[in-house]
């Protein structure tokens, strides 16, 4: 095995090494010369008032955990989508085409899966957790 | 050494120096990080063991949801820069001599046990994985759909008096 | 793959359980007021509990199903009865309580709903897989039911602690199955471990496996030493759902540990001597009723004296389990009259509990329960029943699950050891449950009672002193009950 991945290792290296290399050039190779419209964050705009780094407000995490939530629905779809061929049909599939009638085994079996997690949306939306006010 | 040996070692020392990282830490961003090395480490092991779905799935679901929850936990409870030594309690007598135990069991039983080797042959695993799942793991996936439901009722029950107040 | 019809029939209380907490949800969010979705959660029980009635009568089926996930046999539907008991009593409890302490909400009737289905996919499952969602799902939604007192500290310390040893047991569950799942060459149903493990029994990393599963069970059972969590989760749960973690959860575990054990790892030559994992329980049962019993007579706390005195149930309950790895005859049905005689004492104790507090005095210790019988005399007569069949003492039904489970110990020469200590333990225990007993009785009360009138709390304490007294004096109609409802053997 491992084949199918170099392509993959190759295009992460890729990506990590251009990012260093180009920031160790812009470091080592590079002229600074430092002057005060350069130091603060927005060259072009306004100054920034107070510390970036305060405290989120907790309104986010209920968004992240409902977010992390849907994140694992989508990962469970997947599977699914990819044998929704072989799962509509009644009977084996033939070369890749159904022969044996349609089976709604695979897509009920999904349908209810969904349905209770529409449940969860419906609850969570009648509960106003995505609002923000 | 072949070459799969060594990214397997490369990937098995990221998940054992962060998971060792976790506890070890004192500062709580840095024990985040080295939960990201951990879980990108073992990521990498799927990838080699040819279990691709679940190398995905570890990267959708861990790496780009629960560490971010994580991350996101940082923020809300502290000021991202000055973050207090929150991880006091090390517990490092019991600690060690849990590790000691354990990690003797585990071990022995490693060396111990017969292990059967098997030549992987890498192939698509999502296929087999939704066969299983709409197949004769239906009941328990339809199941897990509750499990889910009720993380989000969770979540809006703990964090409730934050988003409405009635 | 198709789907029989009689696939559905036989899920049909899971599925009524399941459905109605999803309705009673949105209901929650679109009617006004809670009472919908509380009335509508009750029906859903009452419904369900026809519903394995139906099955009961009709039950012939004793192979697994779905794909070998699930077996609708007697012993679950036994089981499924008294956990759907629970959790309508629970809901009767939980409903005046919330309007008392002023944290009503109606996820909560919801939730109850869920962690049943989760309970009840336990006690059918005979697939690791099955078994290990459905724990998921009935500890999730525990989890929830402990953290859902916001105003209490205690309850968001108690909830935390929950979730991560819980959390951990659940590791346990998942490692050990993927170790058996490996060893056996890819079986995770019960039936199919049962067949390779012999085999698979030469291999260290499947007893590992099997330590592990086993582990992960003993965690949601709270055996020592993996107990920590429950005193403070039990302290910290708003009433009811303690009374339902110790009632419902306790016996949906134990369940699952019945079938996990009697099934899959039933072949006794399983590693550590000729014993295998009989011995190690035998010990574990021991050192969890005895621990339970002392960490009990040095509680103030009612709350936490009981979680310990759960604790110590759980070794008694052990015993039941290692007479059934020693294949004593009679073991199964003693350990369900007992569950069903702990688990209906056990929710009525937990109604006294949730019944005397008030939203600004909770009346948790056992000192500011004194002079209860001069205000409430039922109510004070109802506990000091069930306080002695905790104890048990006859003619209460704790007595008979206790009597049950001994007597198949005692068939066992090995086990007299066993059943000497836990004699023992119960008599130790008559000691602390007495102590409540004697300040409702004979104490000067140190703060004037204010009872609030609790339809729902008063018809189940009621039913459960009835059932605990009608189990002490004629407990044939139940046991025979459980008699019928034998692990079957496929």
């Amino acid at each position: 095995m491992g084949s199918d991945y170099i392509a993959a290792a190759l295009a992460i290296l890729t990506g990590v090494g251009m990012a260093v290399v180009f920031s160790a050039l812009a470091r080592f190779v590079g002229e600074r010369r430092v002057t005060r419209a350069k130091q603060i964050p927005y060259e072009a705009g306004s100054d920034p008032v107070g510390s970036p780094r305060v405290r989120m407000p907790v309104r986010f995490y209920p968004v992240a955990i409902l977010f992390l939530a849907f994140d694992i629905e989508v990962a469970f779809l997947y599977p699914w989508a990819v044998n929704f061929a072989s799962l509509s049909c009644a009977g084996p599939l033939v070369k890749g085409t159904c022969r044996a009638g349609v089976s709604w085994l695979g897509l009920g079996a999904l349908a209810l899966f969904m349905a209770v997690l529409l449940v969860a949306l419906a609850y969570v939306w009648r509960k106003r957790a995505i609002g923000w006010d | 050494m072949p070459t799969n040996l060594v990214v397997f070692y490369l990937f098995a020392l990221a998940a054992v120096v962060g998971a060792a990282g976790v506890p070890m830490s004192k500062n709580i961003f840095w024990s985040a990080m080295g939960l990201l090395s951990a879980l990108v480490g073992v990521a990498g092991l799927y990838v080699l063991l040819s279990a691709d779905f679940l190398a995905v799935t570890q990267l959708l679901v861990y790496i780009g949801g629960v560490l971010v929850l994580i991350i996101f936990a940082v923020m809300l409870t502290s000021q991202i820069k000055e973050i207090e030594v929150s991880n006091q309690n090390v517990g490092l007598v019991s600690g060690a001599i849990l590790f000691a135990l354990t990690g003797t069991l585990l071990c022995f039983v490693a060396i111990w046990a017969p292990w059967k080797v098997v030549l992987l042959q890498s192939h698509e695993t999502t296929t087999d994985i939704g066969n299983g799942l709409l197949g004769a793991w239906l009941l328990p996936f339809e199941v897990t759909s509750v499990v889910l439901l009720a993380t989000l009722i969770g979540a809006i029950v703990v964090a409730r008096k934050e988003i409405k107040e009635d | 793959m198709t789907i029989a019809a009689a696939q559905i029939v036989a899920l049909s209380p899971l599925l009524m359980i399941t459905g109605v907490g999803c309705l009673a949800l949105l209901l929650d969010t679109m009617a006004k007021g809670r009472a919908p979705a509380l009335w509508l959660a009750q029906l859903g029980c009452v419904a369900a509990l026809l519903a394995v009635a139906n099955q009961w009568m009709g039950s012939g089926s004793s192979q697994p199903i779905w794909s070998g996930m699930l077996i609708v046999d007697r012993m679950a539907l036994f089981l499924d009865g008294v956990l759907i008991i629970a959790a309508l009593a629970t809901l009767l409890v939980a409903a005046p309580f919330m309007r008392e302490h002023e944290f009503e909400h109606g996820e909560h009737y919801a939730l109850v709903l869920f962690a049943t289905a989760g309970g009840m996919t336990v006690v059918h499952a005979t697939h690791l897989l099955s078994l290990l969602i459905g724990i998921e799902t009935m500890s999730l939604a525990a989890y929830l039911l402990v953290a859902s007192w916001r105003r209490q500290p205690a309850g968001a310390e108690g909830a935390l602690k929950y979730l991560l040893l819980g959390a951990f047991a659940a590791g346990f569950l998942v490692y050990g199955t993927a170790l058996v799942y490996g060893t056996t060459g890819g079986e995770m149903s019960y039936a199919g471990i049962a067949a390779r493990a012999a085999r698979a029994a030469d291999n260290p990393l499947f007893i590992m496996g099997a330590y592990f599963l086993l582990t992960g069970m003993l965690f949601k059972i709270a055996a020592v030493p993996f107990h920590m969590w429950a005193p403070d989760a039990y302290e910290g749960a708003p009433t009811p759902v303690t009374g339902l973690m110790a009632s419902g959860i306790k016996v949906a575990a134990v369940g699952g540990l019945v079938r996990l054990l009697g099934s899959a790892f039933a072949n006794p030559g399983l590693a550590l001597g000729h014993a295998g994992w009989v011995r190690v329980l035998g010990g574990i049962a021991f050192a969890t009723m005895t621990w339970g019993n002392l960490a009990a007579l040095r509680q103030e706390n009612v709350k936490r004296m009981l979680a310990y005195s759960s604790i110590a149930h759980a070794g008694y309950l052990m015993i039941g389990l290692v007479a059934l790895g020693q294949k004593v005859d009679g073991a199964q049905p003693a350990l369900l009259v007992y569950l069903a005689a702990y688990a209906a004492t056990t929710l009525g104790v937990f109604t006294v509990v949730a019944w005397v507090g008030r939203r600004d005095d909770e009346r948790l210790l056992i000192r500011d329960w004194a002079g209860m019988a001069r205000t409430r005399p039922a109510v004070a007569l109802a506990m000091t029943v069930l306080l002695l069949s905790l104890a048990g003492v006859p003619p209460t039904g704790g007595f008979f699950g206790k009597f049950y489970v001994f007597r198949a110990a005692m068939q066992s020469p090995d086990l007299a050891w066993l059943v000497v200590a836990a004699v023992l333990n119960s008599l130790v225990s008559v000691y602390y449950y007495l102590r409540i007993v004697v300040a409702m009785y004979f104490r000067d009360p140190v703060r004037p009672w204010q009872p609030f009138p609790s339809v729902g709390m008063a018809i189940v304490l009621f039913v459960t002193v009835v059932v605990v007294l009608a189990l002490g004096v004629v407990p044939r109609p139940v046991v025979e009950l459980a008699a019928g409802g034998l692990v079957t053997h496929w």
